[in-house]
């Protein structure tokens, strides 16, 4: 590449870059492309990002990134919050598909991890990257996801650091009365490394007694491993954590001891780090607790960290950001312009975002949010994707059966 | 314990043992028993040297206190451009770590804004890509390349 400077210290440099200067910086030459999209460049790039220091002049460690639900169809619309003031709001839109006949519209939002989203629409997963503006496609898949009497399915997205790979995971848990042949609990995963979905028998695996939860927020991705919470079926209801292990492809179940018992609403996060659970709770009062699991898979190990009061008018808990303030979600009323009636039917429903800060106790109201978001994350810049190409299938007018295993 | 280092132009430092180990390539030839004369490092001047042994010595001297540290860190990144590639080198062979990423990261940051051309002429890197080419990928990306 350059004349002066070894090779691996322009890598290094090129690390440190940013992703769009990186994406500009692909048509400098053949060989700083062909690095740049590079699998083994586009992971060290994300573990580097992880593991910048706070004040670092790229670093991306408090903006939050929106999904906005489009009005278009085709259309992905982002919106980064680089910073509390909510002064600096960055618009992306981007096309979602090049295929001119298609309509994706109102994608189903499955889950995040590292700066990537999972969309589901029309019977097709979508992988989206707003940080390089681009979306894939995924293959068609076996598994019919529906919930009726005899099947619950679930879908979950995740990252496995031990692979470096992005996986999505449809779960189809029959119902099997004593009385019936046992069904299988089928598995179906999709690796982004490999580019293809695969079929496997996890029954062996699955704990007893479990049902779906169709409250329960997107799983969290942890330690290579997806996590969401679920109903175990004994003589009463409890909660409890199901992980499904990317790279192993079992599944675990983590009990929540005596938590289960004092909240109503228990979803799992990832606070710093740990495996984490929002609970909230309107009796006797509403409010929020945020444990963690100092000990990964170890149950005495659930921790209180914080408990808040929930009753100003807080819609729902959103997540935890990385500085481990809570982000809150509420309903604003939105008056049309003119006089300032308020007359049925003219009120518009629009969010707020809020913060709990644990360590002041305080809460913040950033600021409007408007009525067409989907879901807030922390943002993290990936180039995931870079080296893929656009859409799964291509040539139109071949039909192809799929084998499924 | 002190160690001698020797620069390109045949100068000769005197450092502590502590100080000189934080280049990895010294301190394996401290581990290998190879030290023990006067240690030629021909790919560094005298000029740099004595820049990154300021480094190391403050690294060992405010190890504990991280705001000094920052500060300094902050204060010696800022020097010319032709220093800082000397400064770049030197800590790739010298294998020093930290210098070596805020260094890089110092180069990110002048680079980050700057056009492909403007790369090439400041890396010294030579276009193999047709017009055709550089223009799909332009195309492709065009977020990218706005303001």
């Amino acid at each position: 590449m350059s004349d002066y400077l070894p090779h691996e210290v322009e890598r290094d440099i090129l690390l440190s870059l940013p992703v769009k200067s990186l994406i500009r910086f692909r048509c400098v030459s053949k060989s700083c492309n062909s690095l740049i999209t590079s699998s083994d460049f586009i992971d060290s790039h994300l573990t580097r990002s992880h593991s910048l220091p706070s004040n670092s002049s790229s670093n991306s460690n408090n903006t939050l990134i929106v999904r906005d639900l489009a009005t278009k169809p085709n259309v992905e619309k982002y919106r980064l919050i680089h910073n509390d003031s909510f002064d600096r709001i960055e618009h992306l839109e981007f096309p979602l598909t090049t295929r001119r006949r298609s309509r994706i519209h109102n994608c189903t939002f499955i889950g995040y991890a590292n700066g990537l989203f999972c969309l589901y629409e029309k019977k097709r997963f979508i992988l989206s990257n707003p940080s390089i503006r681009k979306c894939i496609i995924l293959p068609k898949h076996c598994i019919k996801i529906k919930t009726d009497g005899l099947v619950q399915c679930h879908s979950a997205f995740g990252f496995d650091p031990r692979t470096n790979d992005y996986k999505v995971v449809i779960i189809a848990l029959p119902y099997n009365p004593y009385y019936m042949k046992k069904e299988p609990t089928l598995v179906e995963i999709y690796s982004l490394s490999e580019g293809s979905w695969k079929m496997i028998d996890a029954s062996n695996s699955f704990p007893p007694n479990i049902r779906f939860d169709e409250y329960t927020c997107p799983a969290a991705s942890l330690n290579g491993a997806i996590h969401f919470t679920v109903k175990v079926k004994l003589n009463y209801t409890e909660l409890a954590v199901l992980s499904f292990d990317l790279r192993d492809e079992v599944f675990h179940l983590i009990s929540l001891a005596d938590i289960t018992s004092r909240h109503g609403c228990i979803n799992a996060s990832v606070f710093r780090g740990l495996l984490s659970l929002i609970c909230q709770r309107s009796t006797p009062s509403e409010c929020c607790s945020i444990w963690v699991m100092k000990e990964y898979g170890v149950v005495d190990s659930w921790t209180e960290q914080f408990t808040f009061d929930l009753s100003g008018g807080y819609l729902s808990v959103i997540g935890l950001r990385k500085n481990g303030h809570v982000l809150m979600k509420n309903m604003e009323r939105m008056l049309q312009k003119g006089p300032r009636v308020i007359e049925e039917g003219n009120i518009e429903p629009s969010y707020s975002l809020s913060l709990y800060d644990p360590e002041s106790q305080q809460f913040k109201n950033l600021g409007s949010i408007g009525k067409t978001l989907q879901c807030v994350d922390n943002y993290t810049e990936n180039l995931a994707l870079l080296h893929k190409p656009n859409d799964a299938v291509s040539r139109k007018g071949v039909s192809r059966k799929r084998k499924c295993r | 314990m002190a160690l001698e280092l020797k620069s390109s132009d045949n100068k000769i430092f005197e450092v502590e043992e502590l100080v000189a180990v934080q280049s990895e390539t010294i301190k394996s030839l401290v581990e290998d028993g190879c030290a023990d004369n006067v240690i030629p490092l021909p790919n560094v001047d005298s000029k740099t040297l004595e820049l990154v042994l300021d480094w190391c010595k403050n690294h060992v001297d405010m190890k504990l206190d991280e705001e000094k540290l920052k500060e300094y860190e902050d204060k010696f990144i800022e020097v010319d451009q032709a220093v800082l590639y000397d400064l770049l080198l030197a800590a790739n062979y010298l294998n020093i770590k930290d210098l070596l990423n805020r260094a890089c990261q110092k180069v990110a940051d002048m680079l980050k804004g700057k056009t492909p051309e403007q790369i090439r002429e400041t890396l010294n890197i030579v276009n193999d890509f047709s017009p055709e080419e550089e223009e799909e990928i332009r195309k492709e990306n065009l977020w990218a390349f706005e303001e």
